[in-house]
């Protein structure tokens, strides 16, 4: 593990100068350290400690490290190959390479170590180093940085304090040493401290009330690079969360609340539910085809929040299994986007339209993509809404469920809008020329579409990774026999699903194939009944494409505005104390000299 | 010996006199000289009786483990300023007045002479804070100054009357414990006027923000070290603090009021400015506990703040804001520089953070680093916010200098530097103190041990006491 952060710290340099000979060398090397970090990590044996630059035994690599870290790498590794080709349009090679192999640096670091101090370090680094990523984007990118870096300091800064206090007490910064002793803490103590520590996860995974950087963020960001901030990035905060709350005995700490779910979980899983009507309903709104997965980010943030707080058999597991689909399809669904853009040079969705015909494998992997963030079968997705699903029936959560299936069911509107506007739907005349993207950036969408269906109808692989966490945090692992999984109500076998979707499929092919062929026409005659257009724009079936949703809740409290407002706020009070120095002279400050040197000596 | 210190600067300031603009290039050689002798000559612990008068009866300058390192840390940050500011003819002479001031102000064993010196800084301090034609801001810095020194001299006459001696040790240890807090009442206006801490640090901003390469760094960094030294001489060692948490509680309240000042400004100067009262109130608040551990961490905070805000402020004399586009190396420095202040990890701010958190929690203080933590959101907005415009700016800055010409063919004249060109000196400072910062973040011992031995002998009266009395009258 040593190595590998080594090698990754260099590698920032080295990519960094290597760019400079050639552009498309950066994310060769970050490609080659990935795929290397994947390898490593994939073979070595849960448990192992290793010592970092000469502190002893910080590194520590648990079934959660494991877990994530794979998670990570697949996704990196995916991310720079795509970047191999798409590396000539960002705006600065050089510093983009370096600062995204530094990214990997810091997110590995934080989750092979359990020692508080070093992983807020690496959890900074990984900040900073994404933070300048972002404002190579589009022209608000710039805005966009602020949302980022207020909000993740505001995050760490609750971790650091949290940390300290932990310190305060126990005299240790190891996580896992201070998880035995904190049950018997006063109840304030213990209430102060899991909020303070979860406030870094509630924030980088943009969970309600400090989702709102991930709009402006996800939006704004390089094209690339939004695919590791929402595949990856992101479950940087996932996996605090499933750190602590697998970690700290939170069942013995707070007392059962409801359904025997603990009155903490309990708090988690209504911010989750939030998150998910906010991100699910904001989502739908979205013109934008990358703010609108970055809402979806948030909600999907809430559907693994809420596994992981229910802290139990078939939850946990399917929060940690939500990890990993989120993060491939979060991945794939960017990828295609910086595929679009990088042809058509826009993320407006109104703008496009009918690309299906000029970028098949592009839209096949969008397709995909969205089936799995959806949660249809048989792809991996899926599985891990299920096994959510399951667990709160199974308690009998009902409200929470009812917020759950209302964001699956928004979740099928909001992924539709993109696919109809930017993907069916009419040719733009200016799309005309179009090409599919490069091979190299076609490779590594094809990959996550392989795995996302490998996964989806063969889970075993990911469930394994995931009842080990499980175990080690000494929960009942979930139950599963090969493409069988279990739980309190009944038992689903993906293999089965697979081949029934497959039948029904092939039926499908076949009847497609033996009916008699439909007649093509030029796209503009179905609108028009060929009539002549002035404006195109205005028959475009992706304008206003929810008008009838989005009128609903037209008038919406915005947190964007409450936040800018607060700033604005502590902004006013500034201009006081700047009046004041802009005014100061003379006499009042002898006034007041005389009050303090008064008040100091009455000994108040 | 030690003397020379003192002696060396002042002797060449005169020198310099015949000649305006020698006394720009006396200036490096005497810090060096200066280094010279603390590193290879002078070592702790030594005393020296002005005129063989006796300590307790004449002046004694007195060289211990406290004054040694702030010492050596001043005179390096003067030669580094002497070689990155730019030196119009006369301020040579004035810096090196300064030197002598300074130097004398860290060494000096006597309440009277400190008076002295501090008051030979404030003249020097309104005439530097004047430089770019900041008139107004001197003016209000000279009135503030002015109260701050009749306090100090109002204390130092209260020693004398209550106890019949100057002698700061000596004082100390006769004087009557009825009176003390009253004394030291008077010590502390003076030091929350020079320390900058709200409200009676108001005249800092107009000051700090006038674009100078020297007012800020002479005054920012290398007056306010020095004062730090008094401070702790006089309140951590000599004397008790009065009230300290009252003086704990008006020092955070300046770090968010600084804080959100900066929030608020639309130039980089300004925010600069504020966000200097606001690492100095951390400095005094931490300080106000009077513990050694958080006094350390003090240290070490100061000197982050004071390394970080001199890159910080001689790359805005330089470059305003008109971005890094042709200055890769100033930028880097620059982000370097804010990244520390804000605390990130692999620079020095991260440590100073750390300890000054960490030695705050063991003595169960929890409001200091809530508002530490508070500030340090704020400060990452606005800097980040700077960093990323002035690294991002790019056809902006065409127009900037469409304007700036067009101005200056309507024949204004106040626009200055149009080229974006820092000196080749205060590149090579810059860089070299930004990678100061990133060393003592990846080696933090360095620093530490340093101030850590400094904290325990400052809050150890007994030592100094020796030194000076040699164990009796």
């Amino acid at each position: 593990m040593q190595s590998l952060l080594l090698y990754l710290a260099i590698g920032a340099l080295v990519g960094y100068f290597l760019s400079m000979i050639n552009k498309r060398l950066g994310p060769i090397v970050l490609l080659a350290l990935s795929l290397y970090g994947l390898f490593t990590l994939w073979n070595m044996p849960i448990g192992s400690v290793e010592d970092l630059f000469g502190f002893e035994d910080i590194l520590q690599f648990t079934a959660l490290s494991k877990y994530f870290s794979i998670i990570t790498l697949i996704v990196f590794s995916c991310y720079a190959f795509f970047n191999i080709v798409w590396i000539s349009k960002a705006k600065r090679p050089y510093a983009f390479s370096a600062l995204s192999i530094l990214t990997l640096f810091g997110t590995l670091g934080v989750f092979l170590t359990p020692h508080l101090i070093a992983l807020y370090i690496f959890w900074e680094v990984a900040v900073v180093a994404s933070l300048f990523i972002v404002p190579m984007g589009k022209e608000e990118s710039k805005k966009a940085t602020i949302w980022y870096i207020v909000i993740s300091s505001i995050g760490s800064y609750m971790f650091l304090y949290g940390t300290f206090l932990l310190y305060s007490k126990f005299g240790t910064f190891n996580l896992f040493e201070i998880s035995g002793d904190i049950a018997s803490e006063g109840t304030g103590f213990k209430w102060l401290v899991s909020l303070l520590l979860l406030g870094a996860g509630v924030a980088k995974s943009g969970i309600f009330p400090l989702h709102v950087w991930l709009r402006n963020v996800h939006g704004n960001a390089p094209d690339t690079f939004s695919a590791v901030l929402s595949g990856q990035l992101v479950k940087m905060g996932s996996y605090i969360i499933a750190l602590f709350l697998g970690a700290f005995p939170i069942a013995t700490m707070f007392s059962q609340f409801y359904a025997g779910v603990n009155i903490f979980s309990y708090v988690l899983i209504w911010l989750g539910n939030i998150s998910i009507l906010i991100g699910t309903f904001m989502a739908i709104k979205q013109n934008d085809m990358k703010m609108l997965m970055a809402y979806s980010t948030v909600a999907n943030g809430g559907y693994i929040l809420i596994g992981l707080a229910l802290l139990d058999q078939v939850g946990f597991a399917g929060g940690l299994f939500h990890v990993i689909n989120h993060a491939l399809a979060a991945t794939m669904i960017f990828l295609s986007f910086a595929a679009v853009v990088y042809r058509t040079g826009t993320t407006k969705i109104d703008e496009m339209g009918g690309l299906i015909f000029k970028m098949p494998v592009t839209f096949v992997t969008y397709l995909v993509g969205i089936i799995s963030i959806a949660g249809i079968p048989p792809t991996s997705g899926f599985v891990s809404k299920w096994m959510i699903f399951q667990s709160l029936i199974s308690k009998g959560m009902f409200v929470t469920a009812m917020f759950t299936f209302v964001g699956s069911i928004g979740s099928f509107l909001y992924v539709f809008r993109p696919l109809a506007g930017v993907f069916l739907g009419q040719l733009k005349r200016k799309d005309k020329d179009v090409k599919e993207a490069p091979m190299i950036m076609l490779l590594p969408m094809i990959i996550l579409v392989a795995l996302t269906i490998l996964w989806g109808v063969f889970p075993q692989q990911v469930l394994v990774w995931v009842t080990d966490v499980q175990r080690q945090f000494g929960m009942e692992p979930f139950k599963f026999d090969g493409t069988v999984l279990y739980s309190n109500l009944g038992h689903w076998d993906s293999w089965t699903v697979f081949v029934m979707f497959m039948v029904g499929f092939i039926i499908a092919a076949v009847i497609y194939i033996l009916m008699p062929k439909g007649k093509k026409i030029p796209l503009d005659d179905q609108y028009t009944s060929g009539e002549f257009l002035h404006n195109f724009d205005l028959y475009h079936y992706a304008t206003k494409y929810y008008a009838f949703l989005e009128r609903e809740y037209e008038g919406h409290p915005s947190f964007e505005d409450w936040y800018t407002s607060i700033v604005n706020v502590l902004k006013a009070i500034g201009k006081g104390v700047d009046y004041l120095v802009r005014r100061t002279a003379s006499a009042y400050t002898f006034w007041m000299a005389l009050v303090l040197a008064l008040l100091l000596w009455v000994r108040w | 010996m030690i003397a020379l210190l003192i002696a060396v600067p002042l002797v060449f300031a005169f020198a310099s006199i015949p000649h305006e603009r020698l006394g720009r290039y006396f200036l490096p050689f005497v810090a060096m000289f200066n280094l010279v002798c603390l590193f290879f000559f002078m070592h702790p612990e030594q005393i020296l009786e002005v005129g063989k008068w006796p300590a307790a009866y004449g002046i004694a300058l007195v060289l211990d483990n406290v004054s040694y390192p702030f010492l050596i840390f001043v005179n390096f940050l003067i030669l580094m300023m002497s070689l990155s500011a730019t030196l119009e003819n006369r301020y040579g002479t004035l810096l090196l007045v300064l030197t002598a001031a300074v130097n004398g102000i860290m060494l000096t064993g006597d309440f009277f002479n400190s008076f002295v010196f501090l008051e030979i800084i404030s003249v020097i301090a309104y005439i530097v804070a004047a430089h770019k034609d900041n008139a107004l801001g001197a003016f209000k810095y000279l009135i503030f100054g002015g109260i701050g020194g009749t306090m100090y001299l109002l204390g130092a006459v209260s020693v004398y009357v209550k106890s019949g001696t100057l002698n700061m040790a000596y004082a100390s240890f006769i004087t009557d414990p009825m009176v003390v807090p009253t004394i030291c009442i008077f010590f502390l206006i003076t030091f929350l006027v020079e320390l900058k801490v709200l409200p009676l640090g108001l005249w800092a901003p107009d000051v700090y923000s006038n674009g100078s390469s020297v007012t800020p760094i002479a005054l920012g960094s290398i007056v306010t070290v020095s004062l730090v030294y008094l401070f702790s001489r006089i309140f951590l060692n000599i004397f008790d603090l009065p009230n300290p948490q009252l003086v704990g509680i008006l020092a955070m309240v300046s770090i968010i009021f600084s804080e959100l000042g900066a929030l608020k400004q639309k130039g980089l100067g300004r925010a600069l400015s504020f966000a200097t009262i606001s690492g100095v109130s951390t400095v005094v608040a931490a300080l106000s506990m009077r513990e050694s551990e958080i006094t350390s961490a003090a240290y070490f905070y100061l000197f982050n703040d004071v390394v970080s805000k001199f890159i910080l402020f001689t790359l805005f004399a330089y470059l305003g804001e008109r971005g890094f586009k042709s200055n890769k190396t100033a930028g880097i420095a620059f982000t370097f520089a804010s990244l520390s202040v804000v605390g990130f990890p692999m620079f020095a701010g991260f440590w100073a953070k750390y300890y000054l958190l960490k030695a705050l929690f063991q003595v169960n203080s929890y409001a200091l680093p809530a508002i530490i933590l508070i500030a340090a959101v704020i400060e990452a907005g606005y800097l980040i916010k700077w960093n990323v415009e002035l690294w991002y700016k790019e056809e902006d800055r065409e127009k900037d200098r469409e304007d700036v010409e067009a101005e200056k063919a309507e024949g204004v004249e106040e626009v200055e530097e149009v080229e974006d060109f820092v000196p080749f000196g205060a590149q090579v400072v810059t860089l070299l103190l930004a990678l100061t910062l990133v060393v003592v973040g990846f080696m933090p011992g360095l620093i530490h041990d340093q101030t850590m031995s400094i904290a325990n002998h400052v809050l150890d009266f007994r030592p100094y006491l020796d030194l000076i009395l040699k164990g009796g009258m």
